[in-house]
């Protein structure tokens, strides 16, 4: 019945009921079990996308919004209740428009990096990259779950690259955010030189913020613009090396006080391995030789003195990293700058990198700023010691974001999904891994279902008022319920 | 309205009685401000019934928990120098002045942020940061703009935006309380935390707290903030020579400090000039810009002085504007400042600023390039003197003054000055010299967000036919029905006008996705009972319904009068 108003909407072809298909958005590659969906339905576009959502008030029905291709790996797309209509927006895949003067890009959420990437490029743009996503990630999807990218100078905000967005709320309205709103169609916007940039508004409130980080509980955005950043035309990379964090910390704060660089993170031996090498034996193998610790730095070179202005930053930075007695290196034991930076401009070759050393993986993120985060390593290591879960083989990936204000702290648990012992020990670290996070003061900006209870322990205040604001914009709960606080 | 003595007594017993006044003399000291003739038809705006002084959250929130009881509308300020602040629905009513909330609780000098409390002024956040090497964006009102006014409350956008940003971009944590008198914590402050991400988990509160505008005192108290800081390249302490008891206004830099450079270029024509802006901003090199506002001048004392001032160059000023007289034309100059932490950093910016310049036919003309005339000019756009008011005492900031690209603003501004100019030519407002074509922006975040379009239009508010030009100037630049209604809900200086003087959002929601609808249910959210005051955020209801087709006229005085 409720199939059949679906493929009144979308056409019966876009209306998947396959027994296949629907185990498979059931569950992911989290530790979560979820409900199992009641159909997958796949709008072409924004008018399908609102036909959808008030049929879906009317019926009562919830709705899971998915942009990206599988694997999945968080829960944030597996269905929370029964009878869940999973709306898969992969076959909106438009790049409405890519703007070169000012630099910005209008996509549908069905693009991927690779698909966003050759685009820009042919107009001198890229996009505010993530570390490596994997191949099926939509760039949507990516910005609005707050992904941080690897560019810290360039990331101003934390909804940064989002701009503005046009979105069908749980109420079925659809509104468009920030510069985007008017009397006007976006095209007849871009004929007054109005080109949907100014992420600001309408008047006293921020409605872009209400869909980042919301793992589509506030609406479901149907197209977004996106800021993006001048393609380089000649970059010089370097790789950091040292024993212990602290200095390649100190070096990232001293880079970032002035905005200097383009790319810029710090990994552990297991992560640089993971990234750099496809099979598990030369995984091994590399990280035999690997120092612990890399930081990543790039500078690149646009504008008007492209040369000069790579050349400027690269001298500051080496003299930068000489006062905290580092030596950058082109290449060091078992890695390359070279072999590193192609890697850092599109998605993860296949197969993606985290699946590589074992085959499953676990992620742990939160946030904190970057002086802490050696305190947050030691907690790791040492729980991960108590639960038989050998330290080595975590992987850690460091993100300084919003100028370096804060730190995206990324740990990896690598493990081999088919071998009990390890699953069960992965599943233990990572269950005792949040608690402590949280009670050292690791903030958990994105609530995912693995710790969102977690999350949500230091923060009635906020999930009172996100209730609230639940409540205007998708009064009958239909979106993705179960998310959140929700 | 008196409060009864019930009332009264309610809301001593948060304060203690020191820090509380009803005295009608004192009373009047808190609705004297700028723009009030031109809202309200008077000196005055609506007396309020009450003030009180807290200096605790705690305090805050038990006062607006007896607002609540008493059905009593409260309002806070920090410095108090935009209209809004001291503008109420009606006068059974409280102001919250912080001014013992003044400490700077925190800077972190690593992590680059600062907390501070809400009569922290921008002004003496730069000193203190300056000594651990950071900076917070200034404010073109001068130097006494409280931060979380600007950052949190209400507009905040600035000539330093290009390197800073500004509105609420720079807001990583928020104390706040609500009202219904709960205190709200944000992101990492409620976890415990410091206060150094705004947003979660999940969503951000941020998008509540403001939008383009702040909510204007609309919803609530903010007791504190963490903002984000940038880069200062300049010394720990300056020397802004004045004499003991001048306006700080009056000092002035022998030089412009080690660490940045100033330059002002001015180029042939409007076009070349906008061009040549959109490639320095977009270079990454400046840390602060300005179309057209060249600030090299000498400072005038007061109003009387700069009229002076003003009559004086007059004729000089209009040829200089007007590229057709032949002088140096001022609507083209920019002002470029670049800061640097390395002789290499400095070379390179240096380099590319002039490469571009050159490209788009600048010249460096002596008298606006001499070592005082930067040195001012830095110190206004880097600290802000805040002089907009001097010649006529009023100003109306930017009409319609949205953000987007500079392509958009260019088109907005020259269609606005068109109507400018009728109003300058008849007398009512202050030309600024005949027949320029001027287009002023402020770019945000090297423009990768757009930039804020800005004109002013300067009339006097004691004169009447210059009173009733600026407010058939601001109707006909209002009217959603005219050629402005495609370019974004006009905002006057970045609140949304007072309500229910002009029905902003009323005229503007429909047009403009109904942002309205949802702005209207947040505020009932936040507020059951209406009790902060919505003057300058959104009525619990429309008052009128459309007088004159589907446009609800302006009217002009204060509310419990019309
Ligand atoms: C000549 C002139 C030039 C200006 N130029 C600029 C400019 O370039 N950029 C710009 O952004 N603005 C500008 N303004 C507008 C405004 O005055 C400033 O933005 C400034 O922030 C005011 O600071 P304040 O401390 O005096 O704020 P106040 O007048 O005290 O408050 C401003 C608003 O915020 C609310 N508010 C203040 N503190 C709190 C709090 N703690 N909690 C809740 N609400 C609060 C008040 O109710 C009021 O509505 C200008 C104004 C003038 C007169």
């Amino acid at each position: 019945m409720a199939e059949k108003g679906l493929a009144g909407i979308v056409g019966g072809g876009n209306v998947l009921l396959e027994t296949g298909v629907l185990d498979g958005y059931s569950r992911d590659a989290s530790f979560l079990s979820g409900a199992r969906p009641r159909c997958v339905v796949r709008p072409g576009n924004a008018t399908e996308v609102q036909a959808i959502v008030k049929w879906a008030g009317e019926a009562q029905t919830p709705l899971v919004p998915v942009s990206s291709g599988p694997p999945h790996a968080r829960g944030d797309t597996v269905p929370g209740v029964d009878g869940a209509v999973i709306i898969d927006l992969s076959r909106m895949k438009k790049i409405i428009r890519i703007d070169p003067c000012n630099k910005v890009a209008m996509v549908e959420p069905g693009v991927t990096f690779a698909e966003l990437q050759p685009a820009l490029a042919k107009e001198g743009l890229c996009a505010y990259m993530p570390l490596a996503p994997r191949a099926g990630k939509s760039v949507i999807g990516s910005v609005l779950e707050r992904e941080p990218v690897t560019m810290p100078s360039h990331h101003w905000d934390s909804t940064d690259p989002l701009l503005c967005a046009e979105v069908v709320y749980g109420t079925g309205d659809r509104f468009r955010t920030g510069e985007a709103s008017g009397p006007d169609t976006v095209e007849e916007q871009w004929e007054m030189g109005r080109v949907q940039l100014n992420p600001f508004g309408h008047s006293h409130i921020d409605f872009q913020r209400f869909l980042s980080g919301a793992q589509g509980t506030m609406g479901i955005v149907t197209w977004a613009t996106l800021k993006c950043c001048y393609l380089s035309r000649l970059t010089r990379a370097w790789l950091v090396p040292s024993e212990g964090l602290g200095s390649l910390i100190d070096l990232a704060y001293r880079l970032l006080r002035f905005r200097l660089g383009g790319k810029l993170f710090i990994l552990n031996a297991t992560n640089l391995a993971c990234l750099l090498d496809i099979d598990a034996a030369d995984i091994k193998r590399r990280l035999a030789v690997l120092p612990p610790w890399v930081l990543f730095a790039s500078f690149e070179g646009y504008g008007t003195l492209p040369v000069e202005k790579a050349a400027y930053e690269e001298a500051d930075f080496l003299r930068m990293a000489n006062e905290v007695g580092l030596s950058p290196q082109i290449a060091i034991p078992g890695a390359s700058a070279e072999e590193l930076l192609p890697l850092l401009s599109g998605p993860s070759p296949e197969p993606y990198w985290k699946s590589r050393a074992r085959g499953g993986f676990q992620d742990i993120f939160f946030l904190s700023t970057s002086d802490r985060v050696p305190e947050f390593c030691t907690i790791i290591s040492n729980l991960a010691e108590r639960n038989r879960y050998a330290p080595e083989d975590i992987g850690v990936y460091l993100q300084p974001i919003v100028q370096g204000t804060a730190c995206h702290c990324e740990f990896t648990l690598y493990y081999h999904p088919d071998k009990a012992l390890e699953s069960d020990a992965t599943r233990l670290l990572m269950d005792a891994a949040c608690e402590q996070i949280l009670a050292s003061g690791g903030f958990f900006s994105r609530p995912y279902p693995a710790w969102k209870k977690i999350a949500y322990r230091r923060a009635a205040s906020t999930a009172a008022i996100q209730k609230k604001l639940k409540q205007i914009f998708d009064p009958e709960g239909i979106l993705n319920p179960g998310k959140l606080c929700f | 309205m008196k409060l009864s003595n019930e009332e009264y007594k309610a809301l001593e017993a948060t304060v203690g009685p020191e820090y509380i006044s009803q005295e009608p003399v004192i009373m009047d000291t808190y609705n004297q401000v700028w723009g009030n003739k031109f809202f309200f038809d008077e000196k005055h705006s609506v007396r309020p019934a009450a003030v009180l002084l807290p200096a605790r959250p705690k305090e805050i929130s038990e006062a607006v928990r007896v607002c609540n009881r008493y059905r009593i509308l409260f309002k806070a300020f920090s410095s108090g120098f935009e209209y809004l602040s001291l503008s109420l629905m009606n006068s059974k009513s409280i102001l919250f002045d912080l001014r013992r909330m003044n400490r700077i609780v925190e800077i972190d000098e690593k992590n680059m942020r600062a907390v501070v409390e809400p009569y922290v002024s921008v002004y003496r956040l730069q000193m203190e940061a300056a000594k651990k090497g950071l900076f917070t964006g200034r404010i073109g009102v001068g130097y006494s703009a409280g931060v979380i006014a600007a950052e949190c409350c209400h507009h905040g956008c600035q000539h330093t935006m290009v390197f800073t940003s500004g509105y609420g971009r720079n807001v990583l944590g928020v104390e706040w309380v609500l009202p219904t008198g709960e205190i709200l914590n944000v992101g990492t402050g409620e976890a415990g935390s410091d206060l150094f991400s705004a947003d979660g988990p999940g969503f951000s509160l941020r998008g509540v707290l403001r939008g383009r505008t702040g909510a204007n005192g609309g919803h609530g108290v903010i007791t504190k903030a963490s903002v984000k800081l940038y880069p200062w390249y300049g010394p720990k302490q300056w020397d802004h020579k004045k004499q003991p008891g001048e306006a700080l206004s009056k000092g002035q830099l022998e030089s412009v400090p080690d660490g940045y450079k100033v330059f002002v270029p001015t180029f042939q024509n409007l076009d070349d000039t906008l061009s040549a802006s959109e490639d320095l901003c977009r270079a990454e090199i400046l840390c602060a810009f300005g179309i057209a506002i060249v600030g090299t001048n000498p400072y005038s004392e007061g109003n009387d002085e700069d009229w002076a001032m003003m009559q004086k160059t007059a004729e000089t000023r209009a040829r200089d504007i007007d590229p057709a007289g032949g002088g140096v034309s001022i609507a083209n100059s920019v002002v470029c400042v670049i800061g640097y932490q390395s002789p290499g950093e400095m070379e390179y910016k240096e380099k590319c600023l002039r490469k571009i310049a050159e490209q788009w036919g600048g010249t460096f003309y002596d008298n606006l390039n001499e070592p005082r005339a930067l040195a001012r000019a830095f110190a206004d756009i880097m600290w802000s003197s805040g002089v907009n008011l001097r010649a006529t005492g009023d100003f109306l900031p930017s009409s319609s003054s949205p953000d987007g690209s500079p392509e958009m603003l260019k088109r907005l501004a020259l269609q606005e000055a068109e109507i400018k100019r009728r109003y300058e030519q008849a007398g009512a407002f202050l030309t600024l010299g005949s027949g320029a074509r001027m287009v002023s922006w402020r770019p945000e975040e090297h423009l990768s967000i757009g930039a804020q379009g800005i004109s002013t239009a300067q009339y006097d508010p004691y004169d009447p036919a210059s009173l009733q030009a600026a407010r058939k100037f601001i109707n006909e630049i209002f009217d959603p029905r005219g050629q402005f209604n495609r370019y974004g809900v006009p905002s006057r200086g970045g609140c949304l006008q007072i309500e229910p003087v002009t029905h902003v959002h009323q005229n503007w929601g429909p047009r403009y996705d109904n942002y309205d609808m949802w702005l209207r249910k947040i505020k009932k959210m936040l507020d059951p009972n209406t009790v902060a005051d919505w003057t300058a955020y959104i009525p619990p209801e429309y008052p009128d319904s459309p007088k004159d087709g589907d446009y609800v006229l302006p009217s002009y005085g204060k509310a419990e009068q019309l």
